[in-house]
């Protein structure tokens, strides 16, 4: 480009445009082209559905004489290895897809037998298609010989049955019979075998996608308590439970939600403590979900919770396997969704969203201590800045004297109201939590400390805020951050904002109204049939571990609200060995 | 409708009733009490909840036989569809009644008390948006809130009667029979319609799981409530003397403002004040949702919500014709009160007839 043409496009950097830029949908024509482009796709599509229903038909009447087995067996498959081939280039939209993989082998079988072995690239494990799959076929299937009808050892026949009983080593292989579940299976990680003349086709579970190793939870961190966290992995989440949990009694539903994602949900329970009636309830949910893409544990709770416009949360999400695994032995149900490391409960109640795994860590005192800390915590993150704002504005009576003059003297020269004051300040917070979030890791925490402690001074130096509500955001803000469930502290700092305008206009008068449609709302919730404030309204089974943390030994029954069919889940006296306690009282055995 | 409502128990219809006859303690009933009968108004009060428990046994006659029926449907079957919805159609106007009489004495207490330049339309609107949503919840979502809030209610009451001992004296309950024990009887007699807002159990009789849970709901909510009137009447007549306790309208504000627990912590009573609003809030919602239901079961609508509204604005406006605080105590005293007699006597006479005409009972179990 010479200098002069340098010169005239950046005068005009329009001028050496030759068309409008793209914009998708803006074009005249574009209807047009679209109905162009769509029409081989939708076509050819047509004709791989009307394939398949021909072949399913053909099927169909070539098993009729072999009884109900076959019937149900018959599939889409058709006998011509190259046709299942094409079909299955057809539906993965082959050759401009890459993913798929076909690897063409001959099975030394007597005669030989020609086979194609598929697998997704990325998802499955290249070493056990090597070592399960291509190895026996390909190298030991000559070596492998029958004793035929007149004693004489000969090469194998042919046979899905005996390649799959004497030939291939992968642990999980399942036989196919339609296009559809091949389908699945390949995207699922599952190497595929489809063979010349057969119309039936293998599945090899050769699953191996890249999978971040256990680590440390991230969210609910404890001093003193297992330090494992769930992974993406479902398989992995599911077994962090059951090592905690060696109970056969421990059931593992697979579903399947999303008609693009199909994300595997893991419902676990207890079978035989667990309310058949939760279980087939939240069954019912998850199965009506139909939607694209199931992508998080996130999305699916929005899909099956009770109340999904709630500011508070109406299931639990933990990733702690050990938290996961306390609540399935109460008669609770979870769900892991695939490539999510939180796990759903349902039901939970108010009171669980304030609790830890740490509360049963700890000697009872202190767990009980935690608790009621952390409802301190809650009442100051939801209540103070409304307090503030209803007696700065509506009832300085209630301030001593000696605070209140310094709090006059304070605000003396601050030109905003007390309201704007408090909401300029909680939002300078908020913008600092959520920056803090999104900021890289490296520079996130000096972001963090350097902008709260020059915002704060430097507002104070500059007198838009009074030093006074500085304590007080401060005060909010950890208290906040003291409420142990994250969405719950969403909730909790929304709820504050409503807060702080009922106490602006009515001062504690507006602030008694939002309370009361609060505890009238949070009544009328439920989370999966339970009320979410039980045990505490209903009262119900006692107000045991809702507040107050009893001893380990002295909680002998299941939470009630959960209805589990069995009730007690250890013996009436469990420390017999302690001088200090009855002698009698065995009580029932909880198992 | 019925679907909606869930089910009570016996804790919750407990509570209910306690709280929707004690939140009056908060505004001018104990200074009728004490107007009334002089320092004996304590015995007022204890004849008052023995007389009231009395009155109350007809209702659970009733809801024995006619179990888990409402009032207005009971009404119906006894006394054909004319009479009975005409029954109960008073019944709800009572209701209604008692509950825009509240809405003004509450609104006039926070206004004295808390907000003396707040428009009392403002207060009204705060408190109506409250009901409204709480009715709209419905009944079992309002029984768990109280049974939420019961404990702010109660330790506010406890704390406030227990604070203010050190100044009680206990000479000023002299003389003991007051002014006069053919006085006292009478009064606590007349004043037992003070717990004539128990009849939002039989109107909501469908919601209990068995009429002996109505009952008891019924008896013993009135008798916690005749025990802290008593203490409350008392503890006021020790400390301000009964000639001033009876002529204060919010005696019991007078008293939490007479607490002084430090130099740190003065004035609270705008503090307990805001307790008081959880009392008046249950109470304003269940005598509302009452009065609803029976509007809607008297119009013979399928659903309840969409008289909520208008309703709401009903109570709201009315609430706000009395053109002093007088003549709301007034109307109170002279007219709500002596008709809520009446009202407790309309099981008694559904009762009767269901009875001479045969109806309810085994013959309600066979038809069943």
């Amino acid at each position: 480009m010479s200098l002069w043409q340098s010169l005239a496009r950046f005068l005009d950097p329009s001028g050496g445009v030759k068309s409008d830029p793209f914009v998708l949908g803006s074009r005249e024509e574009s209807s047009a082209n679209e109905a162009e482009e769509l029409g081989p796709t939708q076509l050819s599509d047509a004709q791989l559905r009307t394939a398949s229903v021909l072949t399913h038909i053909d099927n169909l009447l070539d098993a009729q004489d072999e009884g109900a087995e076959s019937l149900e067996q018959a599939g889409d498959l058709s006998c011509d290895l190259d046709e299942n081939l094409e079909r299955l280039k057809k539906l993965f939209r082959m050759p401009e897809n890459k993913d798929l993989v076909m690897r063409e082998l001959v099975i030394a079988t007597q005669p030989p037998t020609r086979a194609v072995a598929l697998f997704m690239e990325g998802l499955s494990d290249k070493n056990v298609i090597n070592s399960a799959v291509l190895e026996p076929l390909m190298l030991l299937a000559h070596l492998d010989h029958h004793v035929g009808s007149e004693g004489e050892h000969g090469p194998t026949a042919f046979s899905v049955d005996t390649l799959l009983k004497r030939l291939i080593t992968s642990n999980q292989t399942t036989k196919k019979y339609d296009m559809k579940t091949i389908a699945d299976s390949l995207l699922y990680g599952d190497t595929v075998l489809l063979f010349e003349g057969s119309k039936v086709a293998l599945a090899m579970e050769t699953k191996g996608f890249p999978v971040r190793s256990v680590t440390t939870p991230q969210v609910e961190r404890v001093i003193q308590g297992p330090q494992d966290a769930f992974v993406e992995s479902f398989r992995f989440n599911v077994a962090l439970c059951r090592k905690r949990l060696k109970d056969p009694r421990m059931v593992t539903e697979i579903l399947t939600v999303g008609e693009l994602s199909k994300t595997y949900v893991a419902m676990m329970y207890l079978d035989g403590i667990a309310n058949p009636d939760l279980i087939a309830e939240v069954r019912r949910r998850v199965n009506a979900v139909k939607t694209d893409i199931v992508g998080s544990a996130g999305v699916l709770e929005q899909f099956i919770e009770d109340s999904p416009s709630a500011l508070l949360p109406g299931m639990l999400t933990t990733e702690r396997p050990d938290r996961a695994v306390a609540y399935l032995s109460e008669g609770n149900v979870c769900l892991v969704v695939d490539g999510t490391p939180f796990v759903l409960v349902c039901p939970v109640t108010f009171w669980g969203l304030l609790q830890t795994s740490e509360d049963y860590y700890l000697r009872a005192p202190f767990g009980t201590l935690i608790r009621f800390l952390r409802l301190a915590a809650l009442a100051i993150a939801l209540l103070v800045p409304a307090f503030y704002i209803a007696i700065v504005n509506y009832h300085p009576e209630m301030i001593p004297t000696e605070l209140l003059l310094f709090a006059a003297s304070s605000r003396e020269s601050v030109p905003m109201p007390a309201v704007m004051e408090l909401l300029s300040m909680d939002i300078a917070f908020e913008l600092i939590r959520e920056a803090g979030i999104r900021i890289p890791s490296v520079i996130g925490p000096s972001i963090g400390l350097v902008s709260s402690l020059i915002l704060g001074q430097a507002a104070v130096e500059a007198k838009l805020v009074s030093p006074l509500l500085i304590l007080i955001v401060a005060i909010t803000g950890l208290a906040s951050f003291a409420v142990p469930h994250y969405m719950s502290g969403f909730g909790i700092r929304s709820l504050r904002f409503l807060f702080v305008m009922a106490a602006t206009l009515l001062g504690f008068y507006g602030l008694a109204a939002a309370l009361f449609i609060l505890v009238v709302h949070m009544s009328a919730m439920r989370s999966f049939g339970v009320p979410y404030l039980a045990p505490a309204a209903p009262a119900r089974g006692g107000l045991t571990d809702m507040l107050v943390r009893p001893p380990m030994f002295d909680m002998e029954l299941r939470p009630a609200y959960t209805r589990p069919l069995k009730d007690r889940r250890q013996k009436e006296i469990v420390r017999t060995w302690d001088p200090h306690v009855p002698p009698s009282g065995e009580g029932d055995d909880p198992h | 409708m019925k679907a909606m409502e869930g089910q009570i128990g016996l804790l919750q219809g407990t509570l209910l009733v306690y709280a929707v006859l004690a939140a009056k303690l908060f505004v001018q009933y104990p200074g009728f009490l004490i107007d009334s009968a002089g320092p004996a108004a304590w015995q007022t009060a204890l004849i008052m909840t023995g007389a009231a428990m009395l009155l109350f046994m007809p209702t659970a006659m009733l809801a024995k036989r006619f179990p888990r029926q409402s009032l207005a449907s009971i009404a119906v079957e006894v006394t054909g569809p004319i009479l009975g919805r005409v029954l109960t159609l008073l019944v709800g106007l009572w209701l209604f009644a008692a509950a825009t009489i509240t809405v003004r004495a509450f609104t006039e207490t926070f206004i004295i008390s808390i907000l003396p330049t707040t428009p009392p339309s403002m207060l009204t609107l705060a408190i109506l948006l409250c009901i409204v949503y709480a009715s709209w919840r419905g009944f079992e979502p309002l029984c768990r809130a109280n049974q939420v809030l019961f404990p702010m209610l109660i330790v506010a009451i406890i704390l406030v009667l227990l604070f203010s001992l050190p100044r009680a004296d206990i000479n000023r309950l002299f003389p003991i029979w007051g002014k006069g024990i053919d006085q006292t009887l009478i009064s606590g007699l007349l004043f037992s319609s003070m717990a004539a807002e128990a009849l939002i159990l039989p109107v909501l009789g469908y919601a209990f799981a068995d009429p002996d849970t109505l009952r008891n709901s019924g008896l013993t909510g009135i008798l916690l409530f005749g025990v802290s009137a008593t203490a409350t009447v008392a503890v006021l007549i020790t400390i301000f003397g009964a000639p001033d306790a009876a002529e204060q309208s919010f005696p019991m504000f007078n008293l939490a403002r007479l607490v002084y627990l430090g130099r740190f912590l003065q004035r609270i009573e705008s503090l307990v004040v805001m307790f008081w609003f959880f009392a008046a809030a249950v109470r304003l919602s269940a005598l509302f949702h009452a009065g609803i239901v029976i509007l809607t079961q008297t119009l013979n609508l399928p659903w309840y919500r969409p008289l909520l509204y208008p309703a709401a604005l009903l109570i709201g406006t009315v609430s706000l014709f009395p053109k002093d605080f007088v003549t709301v105590l007034r109307l109170d005293q002279y007219w709500l009160r002596p008709f809520g007699i009446g009202l407790m006597l309309v099981p008694l006479l559904l009762l009767l007839v269901a009875r001479i005409r045969r109806k309810g009972g085994e013959a309600h179990a066979a038809q069943a």
